[in-house]
């Protein structure tokens, strides 16, 4: 009994310590002069371009995640081929390479002075500190969610179903999406969860491609990293809070699926 | 290329595999270590091996390891008592712990720091004491255990639910004490997602910026981590030394991440030879 | 339809699982690929279905009727095929899994949505499970999964069967009934059937033909009376039944002799020079016959099964000194090599 409320005690302070406060602490800052002044920093004209700006991000790494998550998952998990290892260990490198370093090879790729700089120059297309280059930021750092969740999903569940349709004389698409789509669905859900998070989320990356042009490249991390060195701590915590909302928002959602998942087993 | 398989769209998902990693990840990633080689040696090398540079490594590794050391501590009980006690509230706990995940970087930045200021919740009463944690090394470490943590939790608790209950009931009826069970039976099955998931929130914490930046001060040679110095080259177009302490970084992701691949293989067969 | 199997091999890696093979199937025929599991008889069945594609090879050929399939497609060669574990499609209902084959075919040859309901709900009645047509798999027992995974193979009017193990994960009694009800089903609809099984008594009743197959080669194909009475070799004896081995000197020469429990007699006395002295250590009266088991003097075990009514006759005990010897002359030698 006494052992039970040890570990209960010591993993409700470590949790407590380092995750609830900082938490609690980022609406208690928000707040701090009042909701009017919460609600002000919301509607600011640049805290909306940001938001545009993260929203458009997230709706194009999040289908690039799910399209290369499903083709890598086909070949990876349906066929052998030498080399199979190697190309998961491949998938994987975005989440072990740091962000920052993500970013100084979109700089070095597409910088001015960078491989592909003369070409940009001559086209008229601006990729670093400009658009393109904090969405191709927000895909480097994202795709692979919905990859990792797929491969072992569909490395467990088989290929005898596909099989079985393809005796019955069905096409590849049409194994594709009868059969196998609807056993993956939620598997490229929580792929699409975790993805979202991530791309709203993405700081490091970003940051070293946007220039930080207030109103133009923000996006909602950035912004708040910028109202926080402008020590206008209220504003940066009270956009803060709807990225905590997101966070929140999605652990409800993936917890949700989990149980969800397992009861339907 | 030969392949085994009978199902169609090989050759299309595989082509488009391939080709997108290449474009997105491999070809950047391998121009990084491409320009790097094209600075001329002496060039590189003083980058590389300049006073303010060493010393970011210095606090980037000793931080890392010292949070991944706190999370290899704590993260096994966490992910025991989540497991094996049952209590009110597991279930949210449990949720929470992927917050590190969930939370933009930025934002964990801004509020652990909010936290662990001389005038926060908590670090007003540490300073009291004579401890500060903002704004030094200490801060760091607050930091990436935060987004460390995870990561050992969430690799250890598979490891702790196939645990099979009876191998210890078996083992205390052949007459091992509580001691023993532990030590023999329960320290073996659980070290190898251990190590894993160690390897992982030190990897993790070798790159941290976002969370990093805020808590630390930024102070040169004292508490600047390696990301930051590289960010804070690009800002001032010095591209050479960007590149090559980047270039390092990069190094030091592949080297970990290649152990990790070697871990997991290693628990993997270990596994297996268990239960065959 | 016919099947042929011409030359066939496949390696994985270094392992050779199957070693040119040549196999006939006849129109109408039920035909059983009986081994132990790694002999090469899935393997078979999969390259007959063109789930695997056998090693390159010039001589080597799968053909129908005629018709050489080898390098056609699982999905046209029009086989119906049943998984060991059925590989129902999870997410639909039974309805839906037996339709699937109709629902994929090409606009110009697909039936229309009132002919696949009157084809599946006739298939449904062969099966006898008109009532369950909107179940999902998870809620159907075994044995049920197993009949609606023949009935979706069966929509799509195969030119040929096969089935992989089919009766393998299910409980005895459900394999006893299914089992029959597939060999009056067979009856009914005639179509060419090639089944796996690992299960010799599964392969010896519902078989017109049985292609024993051990390291990927066959070692004997005929009908079961002629597989279980006058096995082609050693193997062929060992797997098809209980055998008791004795090692004896005939004219002169070592040879190995395999009898059949129910192929040696029990009697008290000596009555020639076959009989060998054993002592009685065990003795169940279970089952169709009665098994005694005995140990001889040289301290080999034997198995021997006699009628009820014999063993009553005897008045057997444990501990009885007796004489075991072959009845008839049903006695399969081997040469032994030293």
């Amino acid at each position: 009994m006494m052992k039970k409320a040890l570990l209960i005690g010591f993993t409700v302070l470590f949790l407590g310590v380092f995750l609830v406060i900082p938490l609690g602490a980022v609406l208690a800052e928000a707040f701090r002069k009042g909701a009017g002044a919460y609600f002000a920093a919301l509607q600011d004209r640049e805290a909306l371009s940001a938001i545009g700006l993260t929203l458009l991000c997230t709706a194009i790494a999040v289908p690039a995640s799910v399209i290369f998550g499903v083709a890598a998952a086909w070949a990876v998990a349906r066929f052998r081929f030498p080399g199979k290892s190697l190309l998961v260990t491949f998938i994987d490198l975005p989440f072990a390479v740091s962000p920052v370093v993500a970013g100084l090879v979109l700089v070095l790729l597409f910088g001015m002075q960078g491989a592909l700089g003369p070409l940009m120059i001559k086209s008229g297309i601006r990729v670093v500190f400009a658009i393109p280059g904090i969405i191709l930021a927000t895909i480097f750092v994202s795709f692979p969610f919905v990859a990792r969740e797929l491969i072992p999903l569909m490395q467990e569940q088989g290929d005898e179903e596909e099989q079985a349709a393809m005796l019955l004389g069905a096409s590849g698409w049409q194994i594709f999406w009868r059969v196998t789509v609807p056993k993956i669905r939620w598997g490229i859900l929580y792929g699409v969860i975790l993805c979202s998070a991530r791309a709203m989320g993405e700081f490091g990356a970003v940051s070293v491609v946007s220039g930080h042009i207030r109103g133009k490249t923000n996006t909602v991390p950035l912004h708040v990293e910028i109202l926080y060195n402008e020590y206008n701590f209220v504003a940066a915590f009270a956009v803060a809070s709807l990225l905590v909302l997101v966070a929140l928002g999605t652990l409800a959602a993936k917890s949700a699926l989990e149980w969800k998942v397992r009861n339907e087993h | 290329m030969k392949r085994v398989g009978v199902l169609p769209g090989f050759g299309l998902t595989f082509g488009f595999t391939v080709l997108w990693l290449s474009a997105l990840v491999l070809i950047p990633l391998s121009l990084l270590f491409f320009r790097a080689a094209s600075l001329n040696l002496r060039e590189f090398l003083d980058v590389v091996l300049d006073p303010r540079a060493v010393a970011s490594y210095r606090v980037t590794l000793f931080c890392s390891l010292a949070a991944a050391i706190v999370n290899a501590i704590a993260g096994p009980i966490v992910a025991w008592t989540l497991i094996r006690v049952h209590f009110p509230g597991r279930k949210l706990l449990d949720a929470v712990v992927d917050l590190p995940f969930a939370l933009p970087t930025a934002v964990s930045g801004i509020a652990l720091t909010a936290v662990y200021a001389k005038n926060g919740i908590l670090g007003s009463k540490l300073a009291a004491i004579g401890i500060p944690v903002a704004f030094t090394p200490l801060g760091i470490i607050v930091a990436l255990t935060f987004i460390g943590l995870p990561f050992v939790v969430r690799t250890m608790q598979p490891a702790i639910e196939d645990l099979d209950p009876t191998v210890e009931e078996a083992a205390s009826i052949l007459g091992a004490s509580k001691w023993q069970i532990f030590r023999r039976i329960i320290v073996p099955a659980l070290l190898p997602s251990l190590l894993t998931g160690f390897a992982l929130a030190f990897a993790r914490a070798l790159g941290e910026y976002g969370s990093v930046i805020f808590i630390s001060g930024n102070m040169p040679l004292k508490t600047e981590v390696t990301a930051l110095l590289i960010v804070t080259k690009l800002e001032q177009f010095d591209y050479a030394g960007a590149t090559a302490i980047g270039a390092v970084q990069l190094a030091a992701s592949f080297v970990l991440l290649f152990a990790i691949n070697g871990l997991q293989w290693w628990s993997a067969r270990r596994t297996e030879g268990t239960n065959a | 339809m016919s099947i042929e199997v011409r030359n066939i091999s496949k390696s994985f890696g270094s392992f050779r699982a199957l070693d040119n093979v040549s196999l006939h199937v006849e129109q109408g025929e039920l035909v059983s690929l009986l081994g132990p599991s790694g002999s090469g008889k899935t393997t078979l069945l999969r390259i007959i279905a063109g789930l695997e594609t056998p090693d390159p090879s010039q001589a080597s050929a799968v053909i129908f009727d005629g018709e050489n399939l080898t390098t056609l497609s699982a999905k046209d060669r029009g086989v119906g095929f049943v998984f060991q574990h059925y590989a129902l499609f999870r997410h639909m209902s039974v309805f839906e899994n037996i339709a699937f084959g109709l629902r994929v075919r090409p606009k110009a040859t697909r039936p229309s949505d009132d002919v696949i309901k009157a084809k599946v709900m006739e298939l449904l009645r062969l099966i006898q499970l008109e009532n369950l047509a909107e179940r999902f798999p998870s809620q159907l027992s075994g044995g049920q999964r197993q009949r609606v995974a023949l009935a979706r193979a069966l929509a799509i009017e195969p030119r040929i069967l096969l089935l992989d193990e089919p009766f393998g994960a299910l409980d005895a009694k459900v394999r006893q009934g299914l089992r029959r009800w597939l060999r009056r089903l067979h009856s009914e609809i005639t179509v060419t059937t090639v089944l796996v099984t690992h299960d010799q008594d599964e392969a010896l009743e519902v078989s017109d033909r049985i292609v024993v197959m051990n390291h990927g080669k066959i070692e004997q194909m005929g009908t079961p009376e002629e597989v279980f009475h006058k096995p082609a070799n050693e193997f062929v004896m060992d797997f098809l039944g209980q055998v008791n081995l004795f090692h004896a000197r005939v004219e002169g020469q070592s040879r190995k002799l395999m009898v059949r429990p129910f192929d040696l007699d029990i009697v008290t006395t000596k009555s020639s020079d076959s009989a060998v002295p054993a002592k009685i250590t065990r003795i169940n009266a279970a089952g169709s016959a009665v098994k005694v088991e005995l140990t001889s003097e040289a301290g080999d075990a034997i198995l021997v099964e006699i009628p009820h009514d014999k063993h009553r006759g005897l008045n057997l005990k444990v501990g009885d000194a007796v004489f075991v010897s072959p009845r008839e002359s049903k006695v399969f030698f081997e040469d032994y090599a030293i």
